[in-house]
């Protein structure tokens, strides 16, 4: 029973779309990491893994807060394929590694620039004091972990090294700060309410580039009904300062985002499960006077939890 | 049967895994696109960088709309404008409308001309256009060279440098361009030169906020947005020179003068002064916010010498021969009217790029 209602509370928990920085690609090579990690911390000689395909449509050109026509038909797309191994060590420490493979495109005036290859990998420190159980409704994590640039930085057309955005991997390496509380609203655990919040410390690449630091906070609720499926629904802030270099804001970089993100998950079994979920701008208030940012993102993400 | 439906499940998960690596918009490992191009360039390509937008990304415009001097509201006395007159008409573009296109595509078609300005060098030059392309508009590559604007021309697809003045990359290598002479100014001073002149409008086709300027603090500050091959400390990087270059090309060695514009005084000054083997004027105003350079030199071998002339715009210089001459180096009265002064190679623009692309540059002082 217990051990049922632990899973449970994984299961929703993973169903949380707890994403502090799924918003992060906006004009930005920084690929959602540590949004795609998933918030479930698995429970001490378990294994959690998932995989996940991101897609961010980035052409949507945006002057502060208004959406404004861009007239050069132009289209820039991230994808991003996400895998993540976690471990749980202990009853309240558990470890999390994610690898990515990451594709940039950016097509205008009938020239195509990509870049696809490794990305940036992270790997976070999870300790989690409070677990809903049997005993407890409350659910605590905090993480702390790097984000670290394994991919190529310095992809190139037939001209020369591609835009930071357009490169596969950051570059830089990043520390990061990550806290998740969930609560249980009955006594199934089957629905949940949570706040997580983010920070990302950005170093420089080697080109002296800075992404901006970010912070991200989340506010959401899932529900996991008496079949297979059940939803979620997140309301997403990310503030991200202007991007450097050699320590100079570059313009038309940062600002504010709040998204809304709505989730639906299916168990195949009790142990395998698969999320959908779309994030949809609601407001923006972006630095200076003209931005690219995201228009949509989707994602899908198959998981599996086992062990003892 | 639980351990059978575990298995199964790791399963269907390795697979979805492995039709992600394969179907995952070239993910997975996937090599990048690089192409190299092994074709020759002018500028050492460590210091090209892509700007961010792409091709085209910053929109030229082509044959924009005008409006007369006298009525546009949208342009305000002080804000820097760039006159040129070609075709016996004078015609005024806004910086605040070039900041966001860089490249104007203008003229009639059997004569047509291309003014480029690069916000971030703030450098502006105006080439004549060729009239035997199919087509002879340029475009904003999108790719920089020491923080300035590499034009592209829709013929050929060749590079242009625009502080170099010469093709870089391309079927075009080292084609020089034929400049036309145009005066930067405020544009209440081009207005009170020009007063029948036709002003670009915002109605450029293009939904942009051209009252905004979209780089912050750039004019001001002492930041540059891509590293440059060159830094050269004695002045502010974005102290406004006008520069006056020897030789042609993408040659950084090239000797080169510089006169700050903000060191003219709010009177206006006529430099009678020797460049290499030029002897040439060098008129500006600081408060006017204008600059021009000429050979003083004439085509029969005449050196004229020339004194300032105040509140008599577009007339800005006498000679000691009696000829008064206006901001396009005209002669409009005096012995020599409708005598024209040899162009200089001469522009405007930030010290901390002037000094990047000519390094040998020697500034003037009073």
């Amino acid at each position: 029973m217990s051990t049922n209602r632990i899973r449970l509370a994984v299961s929703v928990a993973a169903l949380a779309v707890s994403s502090p920085a799924f918003a992060s690609t906006c004009s930005c090579a920084s690929i959602p990491l540590l949004g795609t990690m998933e918030s479930a911390s698995p429970n001490e000689n378990q294994w959690f893994l998932a995989t996940t395909y991101e897609f961010h449509d980035v052409s949507e050109l945006v002057a502060g807060s208004s959406t404004i026509p861009d007239q050069t038909g132009r289209e820039r797309q991230s994808q991003a394929l996400v895998f993540e191994i976690s471990r749980g060590l202990t009853q309240k420490w558990s470890v999390s590694a994610l690898l990515s493979a990451v594709e940039h495109e950016r097509k205008i005036s009938g020239q195509t620039d990509r870049a696809s290859g490794v990305g940036d990998a992270v790997v976070m420190l999870k300790y989690s004091p409070a677990s809903i159980s049997v005993y407890s409704k409350n659910a605590l994590t905090f993480g702390v972990g790097s984000r670290l640039p394994l991919g190529e930085d310095d992809a190139s057309n037939r001209f020369t090294t591609l835009a930071e955005d357009l490169q596969p991997s950051t570059g830089a390496y990043a520390g990061l700060m990550w806290a998740y509380y969930a609560r249980a609203l009955n006594e199934s655990a089957g629905a949940q309410v949570y706040v997580s919040a983010s920070h990302t410390i950005n170093g420089d690449n080697d080109r002296d580039y800075q992404f901006g630091d970010s912070t991200s906070i989340a506010l959401g609720g899932s529900y996991q009904t008496q079949t297979p499926w059940g939803f979620g629904m997140e309301l997403l802030y990310r503030h991200a300062k202007r991007d450097e270099r050699n320590s100079v804001e570059i313009p038309n970089t940062g600002g504010n985002w709040l998204d809304i993100v709505p989730a639906v998950q299916y168990h195949a079994t009790e142990t395998l499960a698969v999320k959908a979920s779309v994030k949809i701008p609601v407001a923006r208030d972006l630095n200076d006077s003209l931005q690219f940012t995201t228009r949509y993102a989707a994602r899908l993400t198959l998981s599996y939890l086992f062990g003892e | 049967m639980s351990q059978i439906r575990s298995t199964a499940a790791l399963v269907l998960f390795l697979v979805f895994i492995g039709s992600g690596c394969s179907s995952g918009g070239g993910g997975g490992g996937a090599a990048p696109e690089v192409v190299v191009d092994d074709s020759e360039w002018l500028i050492p390509r460590n210091f090209v960088f892509d700007g961010g937008p792409g091709i085209d990304g910053i929109p030229a415009l082509q044959n924009p709309d005008f409006e007369s001097a006298e009525t546009i509201s949208t342009v305000g006395s002080d804000d820097l404008a760039i006159a040129i007159k070609h075709n016996g008409a004078v015609k005024i573009y806004p910086h605040d409308i070039l900041d966001w296109h860089e490249i104007v595509n203008d003229g009639p078609e059997d004569n047509p001309f291309i003014l480029s300005y690069c916000p971030l060098t703030g450098s502006a030059v105006a080439w004549l256009g060729n009239a035997a392309d199919t087509n002879a508009t340029f475009g904003v590559s999108g790719l920089l060279y020491n923080s300035n604007l590499l034009l592209y021309d829709r013929q050929t697809s060749s590079l242009w440098s625009q502080m170099y003045e010469t093709s870089v990359n391309g079927p075009r290598i080292r084609e020089l361009p034929q400049r036309i002479q145009l005066i930067e100014a405020k544009f209440g001073t081009l207005r009170e030169m020009y007063p029948d002149a036709v002003v670009m409008n915002r109605n450029t086709g293009y939904s942009r906020d051209y009252g905004d300027y979209p780089y912050d603090d750039y004019r001001e500050n002492a930041g540059v947005f891509f590293p440059v091959s060159h830094v050269d400390n004695r002045m502010h990087p974005k102290t406004r020179v006008i520069g006056i270059r020897a030789g042609s090309g993408a040659d950084v060695e090239s000797p080169t003068k510089v006169y700050q514009l903000g060191a003219f005084g709010s009177a206006t000054q006529a430099i009678n002064d020797q460049f290499e083997d030029q002897s040439i004027v060098v008129v500006g105003n600081t408060d006017l916010d204008f600059a021009v350079i000429y050979n003083r030199e004439l085509a029969d071998g005449t050196i004229l010498t020339f004194t300032p002339i105040e509140n008599d715009l577009p007339n800005i210089m006498s000679d000691n021969e009696g000829n008064v001459w206006d901001a396009f180096g005209s002669a409009v009265s005096g012995p020599r009217a409708g005598t024209q002064l040899a162009m200089t190679k001469s522009y405007t623009a930030f010290w901390f790029a002037w000094v990047a692309h000519f390094t040998n540059a020697e500034i003037y002082f009073n």
